[in-house]
């Protein structure tokens, strides 16, 4: 099982570290980096907590954006080009399929994420910064979060059209960074004695089924200096994640498994 | 005894377009079997459920009912695809890699270590007659190089059943030369050959047996010399110098006759017609050039076994919405 996930996962970075979009991103992402000390200068401020926000920035929303423009067409694709037919006529399982192709996304996210941090990571000390651990954490923990987008992105792609997929992706990564907003505004609603039962129960469902995006968001604790939390948290947060990643893959099979080629 | 090849008992396939379009049946209650070592055919019009069946043999498929077995092992299941290979119509490659990466990846995937995957793709590129285009990318090949790759990577991994969708279609008569020999050579390995095809002089020369396929059901199986009845259609008769006289009383024998040139070329009914023909042109003094009986033939009997089972009511395409 294993040489097969990692022959498909292989054979889909290959693919797409061959697309020029990626490298499009990439060259876009360093020059966000290049410029973010002029934005610096612009800003009221420390201009150094600028150059970080946006270095940091800048790898999380690359990771996003291969996330959802390779993600959402990664299955589809197969399907499309008809390239499935050879593959799942070999002693290949349809799940070993899906975790192949979402392995070799992840590995072509996290290697074109770890180069733009490379790039912040050598430009952030010439400017005076300092690389430290927090700056570190932030940077893992936006790769954790990018391969949580990417199974969701997955899912969505062995079962919809890029397009579908790409709009459900981004609603579900959108409402993933603003979901933490969801006990308090029903905290409010319960001290307020509105009523609104039935919106509670929603937002209650909404809460769960969404991914918290926002525990993977450490941009404050590296750039204000807000207390970084303990290891055993981050350990747990990024468990948070691949459990969360597991789950969609499993309902991506469970999907795929139904589909007719 | 060992297991079939290839089986399959009452399967059964229904498309189910959208919400509120009809069913359509794919396969209605199909029973195969397939021998070990037998170059099998698979013959039937476009719609007729062919490539239903190959996608429901090789796990691109499940089927509504019924079971398909592969050396033995049910069909759903993926490790029964071990000992298969299967070239679809028009095969599809990943563009961006070569013929020889397209052959190690595909290799990869049953397990073969890196050194025995070079080795076997240089082979069946050679094969196949690729080895100069090996490193050339997927996306330049043209169709009849796509159907040649598919056909290698169907032999990746030395399959003991091959399941052929149309092997022939987009190949030059070289190409279709080339992959009759490649078939007979499988089957002189001892390997299990399962095509579909629309060229039914290639099913004709090259199978043990064949099966027709008409609305999703199998309307005939067996050997092809069994089907074909041997009997005599018509006799073929071309005279050279032949007198206008002459040519007046063989015109009343005939069915068919035309003149061309110094040539006349006659359809007779059958052999007392023809011996009788002969017996005026020889006492006439008539050059008999050629005398060939025609006999049925697999398109002749795919027509007629088509026509009778379309007659009978076979062709229930549809189903009671959903």
């Amino acid at each position: 099982m294993i040489s097969r996930v990692l022959a498909l996962a292989l054979n889909t970075f290959r693919e797409a570290v061959r697309d020029r979009v990626l490298y499009l991103l990439l060259v876009v992402g360093l020059a966000a980096v290049a410029f973010s000390r002029i934005l610096g200068g612009l800003s009221v401020g420390d201009p150094l907590h600028v150059v970080a926000d946006t270095g940091l920035t800048a790898v999380s929303l690359l990771g996003v954006m291969i996330s959802i423009f390779v993600g959402t067409g990664l299955i589809y694709k197969e399907i499309d080009k008809r390239t499935v037919y050879t593959i799942l006529s070999k002693p290949v399982r349809r799940g070993e399929f899906i975790l192949g192709k979402y392995l070799g996304l992840v590995l072509t996210a996290l290697v074109c994420m770890a180069v733009l941090s490379a790039g912040f990571l050598a430009y952030f000390p010439l400017q005076g910064g300092k690389v430290n651990w927090p700056l570190a954490a932030a940077l893992v923990a936006s790769m954790v979060e990018v391969g949580v987008i990417i199974s969701v992105a997955v899912m969505f792609s062995s079962a919809s059209t890029p397009i579908l997929s790409a709009v459900f992706t981004s609603i579900v990564f959108a409402a993933g960074r603003l979901s933490y907003w969801i006990p308090d505004f029903m905290e409010s609603l319960t001290r307020m004695k509105t009523g609104g039962g039935g919106l509670q129960a929603v937002l209650q469902v909404l809460y769960y089924i969404t991914p918290n995006l926002r525990i993977f968001d450490l941009r404050d604790h590296a750039v204000n200096a807000v207390a970084m939390p303990v290891a055993g948290d981050l350990a747990l947060r990024a468990l948070y994640g691949a459990c969360y990643a597991a789950v969609m893959l499993i309902c991506a099979t469970l999907v795929f498994r139904r589909r007719r080629f | 005894m060992s297991a079939p090849a290839i089986a399959a008992k009452g399967l059964r396939v229904v498309y189910r377009p959208g919400l509120f379009q009809r069913k359509r049946v794919g396969l209605a209650g199909l029973d195969l079997s397939v021998a070990e070592n037998e170059i099998f055919g698979y013959v039937g019009a476009n719609g007729a459920g062919k490539t239903t069946t190959i996608k429901t043999l090789v796990g691109l498929m499940q089927p509504d009912g019924g079971e398909a077995w592969i050396l033995g092992q049910p069909a759903v299941d993926a490790t029964a695809r071990a000992g298969l290979g299967y070239a679809p119509e028009n095969p599809y490659f990943y563009e961006y890699l070569t013929a020889r990466e397209t052959l190690e990846f595909y290799a990869r995937l049953f397990g073969v270590d890196r050194a025995t995957r070079r080795k076997r793709a240089g082979e069946l590129l050679d094969r196949v007659g690729l080895s100069a285009a090996a490193d050339r990318r997927v996306r330049q090949f043209s169709k009849g190089m796509l159907q040649r790759l598919g056909l290698a990577q169907a032999m990746v991994n030395d399959p003991k059943v091959l399941i052929l969708d149309e092997p022939m279609t987009g190949l030059d008569p070289v190409g279709r030369h080339d992959v009759r020999g490649l078939i007979l050579e499988l089957k002189a390995r001892g390997k299990t050959v399962f095509f579909s095809s629309h060229i039914l002089s290639d099913v004709e020369a090259l199978c043990d047996r064949a099966a027709i396929l008409h609305d999703g059901r199998m309307v005939s199986c067996g050997r092809i010399a069994e089907m074909l009845s041997g009997k005599v259609l018509d006799v073929e008769m071309v005279l050279a110098g032949a007198a206008p006289e002459l040519e007046k009383d063989l015109a009343r024998l005939a069915v068919r006759s035309r003149r061309q040139g110094e040539e006349l070329f006659l359809t007779l009914a059958d052999e007392p017609a023809a011996d009788e023909a002969v017996r005026l042109a020889v006492a006439a003094h008539a050059s008999v050039r050629s005398l060939v009986r025609t006999r049925e033939s697999l398109e002749d009997y795919f027509l007629r076994v088509r026509r009778e089972a379309g007659a009978g009511g076979a062709g229930q395409q549809e189903e009671a919405g959903a």
